[in-house]
């Protein structure tokens, strides 16, 4: 028979085996465009925003699951944890609603909202200035003069609100994206259904304002997915949305995973709504 | 027979100064629309809207939406002063004033706080409740939502945010002032002449759109 020793050692072994196959898992799916940098102006110029909307987002019973979209800026460009100063604000969807978010890793102070992340960010209540259905500015700014940054988020009507600081006086930028993003931390990637449009990147130009993103030319605009195996299965992209080049979708069912986006060549006549 | 030729002029430059004005003023306004940042996004056809709940009369009110302790710092006149003439740091605290929790309840003790969720929950009595927990915790089943109680908020553990995309290694790029897709590579151990000698299409941008 086994004595009590084997046994006890058997239990250990199935356990020691069994729980990381059952542990969760985390990990992040991203539709990335990544804006260009190269021109002066752009780094130099300190404030950038996107319009950003979402169709709607998790709708499993999992509350551990989001999808967002959202625009970002690297602060910095030193290696190791926060070396980059990455920091973004955008609009976050789980299964309770949408809500709006900033996380930074300089650090923040939350001028609305909730201090999150571990004090690195900031996020709106379900609800709070952002819901589905309709796009809304985003912002990341900095004044001359000042040493630290600013998240702004539009609502509906169009009144803006600074919601956090960010506490980076940094003047240079070294990465600008617009992206949409799954995160999850379950047995497996869910995919979760997440569906975001993003509308025409700007920064300012602070003498004639806000200029649309110069177009691609030897330098891109360029979107991809990340992990590429999670496109066109699962995520991809929308672009050209009613004829405009600066018009696009990520989520799921996208079939674009790969594009050259704001192409010099293209002609753009806009609907003129005015 | 020259009155009436002479009229006839007239009215021909008229109405070519006429033609000519309209087409330049078209094409500039055409260039102008082209040329200048949009600022009027347009509508997104859904009809999925976040819930919001219905509480018992009874209930607390749900607290109001907080208003930024600033007032909001609208982006400078791009013709006035570059330099921004306040500060919001001067004259604000500093941060949100944080939630009083009637009872926070962390049911993963043992993992670290930045690898944990965080529930917000509104009682109906009006007080507020915190729950902590790690991935593996189902943390709705600890709820125990009761009429007229509202979850408030969701935030994900902070190891799951900030988590950067890797930038895409720098490919052979096409040509300057083209974005025209180009076909992938094929195999030369296969043959398929006919792909080849198929023009790329020229209608779209995307470098490569997979199937």
């Amino acid at each position: 028979m086994v004595n009590k020793r084997t046994f006890i050692s058997i239990i250990v072994l199935i356990v020691i085996t069994i729980l990381p196959s059952t542990s969760a898992k985390a990990g992040n799916d991203f539709i990335v465009v990544e804006l260009r940098t190269d021109i002066p102006v752009i780094p130099g110029n300190h404030d950038y925003q996107v319009w950003l909307g979402s169709e709607g987002g998790p709708i499993g019973n999992n509350s551990q699951i989001f999808t967002n979209a959202w625009l970002s800026v690297d602060l910095d460009n030193q290696p190791g944890l926060f070396g980059h100063k990455f920091s973004q604000v955008g609009i976050v969807a789980y299964n309770d609603g949408l809500h709006w978010f900033v996380y930074a890793e300089p650090g923040v102070i939350c001028l609305s909202g909730e201090q999150t992340y571990g004090n690195l960010g900031c996020q709106g209540e379900v609800g709070e200035f952002v819901d589905f259905g309709y796009l809304y500015k985003v912002e990341l700014v900095t004044y001359f003069g000042e040493d630290y940054w600013i998240a702004r988020v539009e609502d509906s009507q169009r009144n803006s609100h600074d919601v956090a600081i960010i506490l980076s006086d940094s003047k240079n930028v070294y990465r600008i994206n617009v992206n949409m993003e799954e995160g999850w931390n379950t047995q497996a990637d869910p995919y979760e259904f997440g569906v975001f449009r993003m509308w025409h990147p700007q920064y300012n130009s602070w003498i004639d304002g806000f200029q649309e993103w110069p177009a691609s030319d030897s330098t891109k605009n360029k979107l991809y997915s990340a992990p590429i195996d999670i496109c066109p299965q699962h995520y991809g992209a929308w672009i050209f949305l009613e004829n405009d080049p600066r018009y696009w979708r990520a989520g799921t069912s996208g079939s674009i995973c790969k594009a050259v986006m704001f192409p010099a060549h293209q002609l753009f006549i806009p609907f003129v709504t005015e | 027979m020259r009155r009436y030729s002479g009229i006839f002029r007239l009215i021909t430059i008229v109405f070519g100064v006429l033609l000519f004005t309209g087409t330049v003023l078209a094409a500039a306004q055409k260039q102008y629309y082209s040329d200048r940042a949009q600022s009027t996004p347009p509508n997104i056809p859904t009809i999925i809207r976040s819930p919001s709940p219905t509480r018992p009369a009874y209930c607390v009110p749900l607290p109001g939406v907080p208003q930024p302790l600033g007032s909001p710092s609208a982006t400078p006149d791009p013709f006035g002063a570059v330099i921004s003439t306040t500060s919001p740091r001067l004259g604000l605290g500093p941060s949100v004033t944080p939630r009083v929790y009637a009872h926070t309840i962390d049911l993963s003790p043992g993992i670290p706080l930045r690898d944990k969720w965080e529930i917000i929950v509104f009682r109906c009595d009006g007080t507020f409740e915190q729950f902590l927990g790690g991935p593996e915790v189902n943390i709705f089943q600890f709820l125990d939502l009761q009429a007229g109680d509202v979850i408030l908020n969701t935030i994900p553990p902070a190891s799951l945010m900030g988590n950067e995309p890797p930038e895409q290694p720098d490919e052979t790029t096409t040509p300057s002032g083209t974005s025209i897709p180009y076909p992938p590579p094929i195999p030369t151990s296969v043959k398929t002449p006919t792909m080849l000698v198929y023009p790329a299409p020229v209608t779209l941008t995307p470098e490569s759109v997979e199937p």
